[in-house]
């Protein structure tokens, strides 16, 4: 069996621990072999609490820790850092304590660790944080931490920006708040599927509300963050706006269709006439009576006057899409068609139609004054040359106001957002 | 020699409707050939006929754009009339648009849908439909 003194001093380098103690009557001093380690001093070199004071970055301090020790008899405990004998920088930790005999402090003892590993560990994991802090802080993407209930926890600049409100307010509220209905229910679909574990993550395209109630595209991407035990936290969402991706698709889509119909359009009215020809030519080749062969082939010459008009109106409708709307002003719709009414009157007169022109007054349309005077002659005059047969004259048509706004006029739109036009029948 | 009895064309265009009765008299598609101009000529006629199968059409040539009721309305009224015949509907119309060959087919009236010209060949196909060989009436 070792004796104590023995034991501590075989023990105390495994666990890397200096031990100290000062003798303040003697003057003595001892030292384990760890602290000479620790200073990088000679095992021999004196170790005394004065000699080693001036290893520390910051004496003053040390030095009071270790009177305040001496004169209250409390212990004390720091986090010190130190530059060795051979001028390395060490982290260490000093507890310090005293031992009294009839009231007088005789000795201070104490330990000392190296902590300059646990300290650089702690100095990266503090930086690592205050990186990611700074990083979901002034993320160009909204970031979101959100709690199980749909309580929005933390939101960065990009979150508020997106959606109009400021940090306190969004607090306030959850992201069903302000999510838009039809979105919801698929929103709401897939957290569970997280907190379930069925997926990992999803991301969805949905609509928000903005503060001032306009609807906000956005890419979502969510997350579950999970406790060490596996229960759900809190989600991480990002947030990215892509209300102009959605707008800009929008655009194309409706050009694309507005092109594949004009091509449809283009395709059956040149396919008519040319169809027209090639049976008509088809025909007068094998045609045995002079007489109907000769008609035929009028009759071909009157296909290919067709195509050409055809072609001659496909060409008016591509220059009305190039420029047409180039030259647009503010016209009185009721003047403009008033003023078609009085040309197209005889007509209307003949046929025993009526027009009942139901538009407000003031009501205007941005448009080219050429094309809108055009469109509504072609829409009264073919309503009157393909008039329901069986349907009284009277009623041949009437100019209805559909609804109470319109994306054309210019008039102020209506709190219900009813989208409508001006509606013709006939 | 096959030959149907009455067939009905109804398209606004008075020239392709000219050639197309041509080439029917010439190949001997029909006995009769009917032409109405727009999809509500050809109801006004069909519809005091429409239990007489012996004057009713066993075959309709139907364009889809026309003036009035226009081929599509035409056929929503004419699935309507129950006829006392079965009357085999075709679609001759210049449209190449998938949408027009889909819609038009999903009518179980609707036996075909051609892409103007028509040709011999087309006629001679719903000819060997409506009565196939040994076809007896």
């Amino acid at each position: 069996m070792q004796t104590r003194f023995e034991l501590y001093e075989l023990v105390a380098p495994l666990a890397g621990l200096g031990i100290w103690e000062h003798d303040l009557g003697t003057g003595e001093t001892y030292v384990n072999s760890i602290i000479p380690q620790i200073f990088d001093i000679a095992a021999g070199d004196d170790a005394s609490p004065a000699d080693l004071f001036s290893f520390y970055l910051d004496p003053d301090h040390v030095r009071r820790l270790y009177h305040e020790v001496i004169a209250t008899g409390q212990q004390r405990e720091a986090e010190l850092e130190i530059a060795t004998k051979k001028g390395n920088r060490k982290w260490i930790r000093l507890r310090m304590h005293a031992s009294f005999i009839d009231g007088q402090t005789r000795n201070v003892f104490g330990t000392i660790e190296n902590i300059t590993a646990q300290v650089d560990f702690m100095r990266l994991v503090q930086e690592r944080e205050q990186q990611l802090s700074q990083a979901f802080r002034y993320a160009p993407i909204g970031m979101a931490l959100v709690s199980l209930n749909g309580t929005w926890i933390k939101v960065n600049y990009s979150v508020c920006q997106l959606l109009g409100y400021s940090e306190e307010e969004l607090l306030c509220i959850t992201f069903q708040d302000i999510t838009h209905p039809e979105d919801l229910n698929s929103d709401l679909q897939h957290l569970q599927q997280l907190v379930g574990g069925g997926i990992e993550t999803y991301s969805m395209e949905k609509r928000y509300f903005h503060k001032n109630g306009h609807i906000v595209w956005a890419l979502l991407n969510v997350s579950l963050v999970r406790s060490d035990t596996g229960d759900p936290l809190y989600f991480v969402s990002q947030i990215k706006d892509i209300t102009e991706l959605k707008r800009s698709t929008e655009i194309i889509r409706a050009q694309n269709s507005r092109l594949l119909n004009f091509a449809h359009i283009v395709s059956h009215n040149l396919r008519s006439h040319t169809g027209n020809i090639k049976m008509l030519t088809d025909m007068a080749v094998v045609e045995t009576d002079k007489a109907e062969q000769l008609k035929q082939i009028r009759m071909v010459g009157a296909a290919a006057g067709n195509l050409l008009e055809t072609l001659s109106e496909l060409n008016d409708v591509v220059s009305i899409h190039d420029n047409g709307l180039e030259h647009r002003e503010s016209l009185d719709l009721g003047n403009e068609i008033r003023r078609v009414l009085a040309i197209l009157s005889p007509s209307i007169q003949e046929s025993g139609a009526s027009v009942d022109l139901v538009i407000p007054e003031g009501t205007a349309v941005r448009f080219n004054p050429a094309y809108l005077e055009s469109v509504f002659i072609n829409l009264i005059s073919n309503s009157i040359k393909y008039r329901h047969p069986d349907r009284p004259p009277g009623s041949a048509s009437i100019w209805r106001c559909m609804a109470t706004s319109c994306s054309a006029c210019t008039r102020p739109s209506t709190a219900t957002r009813t989208r409508g036009g001006w509606g013709y029948s006939s | 020699m096959r030959q149907l009895d009455v067939a009905c064309i109804i398209d606004d265009d008075e020239l392709f409707t000219y050639v197309l009765a041509k080439q029917m008299e010439v190949i001997g598609f029909c006995k009769t050939t009917l032409v109405f101009q727009n999809g509500q000529d050809a109801l006004t006629y069909l519809r005091p006929i429409v239990e007489s199968a012996g004057e009713l059409p066993s075959v309709i040539l139907l364009d889809l754009n026309m003036p009035v009721l226009d081929g599509w309305q035409f056929l929503d009224e004419f699935v309507r009339l129950r006829p006392g015949r079965k009357i085999a509907v075709y679609i001759v119309s210049s449209s190449i648009d998938a949408a027009d060959h889909e819609k038009a087919l999903a009518y179980k009236e609707v036996a075909n849908f051609y892409i103007k010209p028509v040709t011999e060949g087309n006629l001679l196909e719903i000819l060997n439909e409506m009565m196939p060989a040994g076809f007896k009436e």
